[in-house]
C-alpha cells in the first residue's frame, strides 16, 4: 500500500502496479503516473549547474542576505519541515506555509475547540457540515472514504439514511451538487451571520427554514461534524468567537484544508515556539530581499501585484518539479517528490500522523537538501 | 434581465476563485503544457449569466482587471455564482485577481503561461 501525497487525507490504501494505480483520486493517481514529466534541474541564474553548486549558491545568497522568508512547505514531511525551521533560526527568518487554518489550528491544538479523527466520522457522525469548501475537488476521496458515503460502525444503513448533509457556500459547487435527499445546500454571502443565525437557532429562537431544518436534525445526533474551508475563514474574517460556540453546539469541527502537510506545519512551528508569518505582507512591506520557495509555486497562487514583488528579491526555489516560480529563481535546487521518492512523516487534517511508503528512492530531497543549507551556513 | 443586455460588449462580474481537481491534476503534472493552459486558460459563468448576455460555451474572450486582460475560454456551468464569474486557481486567475473583471468576445488567441511571465519579469 502507498500513502498518496495529493492532498491532507492522506489515502494509506493505495494500490500500484506497474501503470495501474488502484483506490487513487485523479490528483493522486497523476503524482505516480507523471513523477517523471517537468522535472526540475539544479540551476543558477537559469543555466545548468550541479547540485553541490546550486546548494553552495544558495549558502552565499543566504550568508549575504538581511531579511529571509521561508515559504511553502506544505508538501515536505514533518523531518523537512522541523529542520527548515531550525534553518528560519538560524537565519532570523520568517517562516509562512500559505493557509489561513492557523488560528483554526492553534485552537484544536490547544483544545480550545473540539475536534476529532475522520475515522471516528466515519463510523459516528450524523450531520455533516461542508462550510466554503468544495472537497470535491480540492480533497476528492474526502466524502467517499471517511465521511458521507462509507458506512461506520454506528452508521450501518448508508448515506441516504444514516447520514444528513449540509454544504455552505457562496455558489453551487460541484459538493453542493451532491447534497439531494437527506441534505441541503445553504447558499450565503454572509458566514457570520449565518453562523449567528445556527447558534440561535440551536438557543430556540427564530431562523429561516433551512437552518431550522438542519437544527432539527441535529437534534438526532450526539455525534456531528463541521469540516471548514477557506471560504468559511474569509468569511469569518477572523472573528471565531461565535463559530466556536456553534462547533460546541454541534459537536467537532475538522479543518478542510487541501494542502498536504499543512497541520504538520501548524504543529512543527507552535512546538518550536515560532509564530507564522504573512509572506505576503512581507512582500508589500519590503521587509525581505531573501526568499527560499520550497514545495510551492506563489506565481501560481498569490494575487499578481504581491507575487510581481518576488522578481525584486533572491529567490531560492526547492521543488521536485519546474515551476512558474522557478522561472525566475536565482537558485533552483530539485528535490524528491514527498511519500513517492522520500519518506517521513505528515499529518492529515485531523491531526493523525501518517508514515509515508516512498516506491522510488532520490538522492536528495527536501531533508538532505535544507540540511545541506544549514550546515554550508 | 432586459433583451438589449445581449448586445453589450463588455460585461462586469464580480471573479470567484476555485480549486478545480483536473487543473490541480495537470498542475502537478507540468504547468507549461497544453493541458494546463486548456484547465486554467478558463473563465467559467453561469447559464443564465451567458444567456443574458449572449455567451457561448467555448467561445475565447478578453478578461480584464485592473488594466490587465489575458485571453481565456469562456465555459458555461452552473458551478458560477449567478452574479458572478467563476476561474480556477492559477497563474491566469492570480494575474486578473481582482473584485470586480470585465469580459468581452475577442477573435485573439488563449493567453500562454509564458506570455504572463514576461509581464512579472
Amino acid at each position: 500500500m502507498w500513502v498518496c501525497t495529493g492532498c491532507s487525507c492522506l489515502c494509506d490504501d493505495v494500490e500500484i502496479e506497474g501503470n495501474n494505480v488502484k483506490h487513487a483520486c485523479r490528483i493522486g493517481a497523476g503524482i505516480i503516473l507523471n513523477r517523471s514529466v517537468a522535472r526540475a534541474e539544479p540551476l543558477i541564474e537559469g543555466r545548468k549547474t550541479d547540485m553541490d553548486s546550486a546548494i553552495e549558491k544558495a549558502v552565499e545568497i543566504l550568508k549575504d542576505s538581511k531579511g529571509v522568508a521561508i515559504y511553502g512547505l506544505n508538501n515536505s514531511t514533518l523531518e523537512a519541515q522541523r529542520i527548515a525551521i531550525k534553518l528560519a533560526k538560524k537565519l532570523s527568518a520568517y517562516v509562512d506555509n500559505g493557509s489561513k487554518f492557523e488560528k483554526l489550528a492553534e485552537m484544536i491544538l490547544n483544545k480550545e475547540i473540539p475536534s476529532t479523527t475522520l475515522e471516528n466520522v466515519k463510523d459516528y457522525a450524523y450531520v455533516i457540515f461542508y462550510w466554503g469548501c468544495d472537497v470535491h475537488n480540492s480533497m476528492p476521496r474526502h466524502m467517499s472514504r471517511y465521511t458521507y458515503y462509507p458506512r461506520g460502525k454506528k452508521r450501518q444503513r448508508g448515506y441516504e439514511e444514516d447520514r444528513f448533509l449540509v454544504v455552505v457556500d457562496v455558489r453551487r459547487s460541484h459538493t453542493a451538487m451532491l447534497a439531494k435527499k437527506n441534505a441541503v445546500f445553504i447558499k450565503t454571502d454572509d458566514d457570520r451571520k449565518l453562523v449567528r443565525e445556527f447558534v440561535t437557532a440551536l438557543e430556540g429562537g427564530i431562523a429561516s427554514g433551512d437552518v431550522l431544518r438542519v437544527v432539527k436534525e441535529l437534534k438526532k445526533s450526539d455525534f456531528n461534524v463541521i469540516f471548514g474551508g477557506e471560504g468559511l475563514i474569509k468569511g469569518l474574517g477572523n472573528e471565531f468567537e461565535e463559530f466556536v460556540k456553534l462547533v460546541n453546539s454541534v459537536g467537532y469541527f475538522i479543518p478542510a484544508d487541501y494542502r498536504t502537510n499543512s497541520m504538520g506545519f501548524f504543529k512543527s512551528i507552535f512546538e518550536a515556539g515560532i509564530s507564522k508569518a504573512n509572506f505576503e505582507d512581507l512582500l508589500i512591506d519590503e521587509t525581505i530581499d531573501t526568499a527560499i520557495i520550497v514545495g510551492d509555486d506563489p506565481l501560481n497562487s498569490m494575487p499578481f501585484e504581491i507575487a510581481k514583488r518576488l522578481v525584486k528579491l533572491k529567490l531560492i526555489v526547492i521543488d521536485p518539479k519546474v515551476s512558474f516560480t522557478s522561472k525566475i529563481a536565482d537558485v533552483v535546487i530539485p528535490s524528491a517528490i514527498s511519500g513517492v521518492e522520500c519518506g517521513g512523516k505528515m499529518l492529515r487534517s485531523d491531526f493523525v500522523e501518517v508514515e509515508l511508503k516512498p516506491v522510488f528512492k532520490s538522492e536528495w530531497d527536501d531533508v538532505e537538501i535544507l540540511k545541506s543549507i544549514l550546515e554550508g551556513l | 434581465m432586459l433583451r438589449f443586455a445581449k448586445f453589450l460588449k463588455k460585461v462586469e462580474l464580480r471573479l470567484i476563485t476555485y480549486r478545480d481537481g483536473f487543473q490541480v491534476s495537470v498542475a502537478r503534472k507540468d504547468k507549461f503544457s497544453d493541458e494546463f493552459i486548456e484547465k486554467s486558460a478558463v473563465i467559467i459563468v453561469h447559464p443564465d449569466t451567458a444567456k443574458t448576455f449572449g455567451f457561448k460555451d467555448g467561445q475565447i474572450v478578453k478578461v480584464s482587471a485592473n488594466e490587465r486582460s489575458a485571453n481565456l475560454r469562456l465555459k458555461v456551468s452552473e458551478i458560477a455564482p449567478e452574479d458572478g464569474a467563476l476561474m480556477p486557481k492559477s497563474i491566469y486567475s492570480c494575474y486578473l485577481f481582482s473584485d470586480k473583471i470585465t469580459i468581452e468576445p475577442t477573435d485573439g488567441e488563449i493567453t500562454t503561461p509564458n506570455e504572463l511571465l514576461e509581464v512579472y519579469t
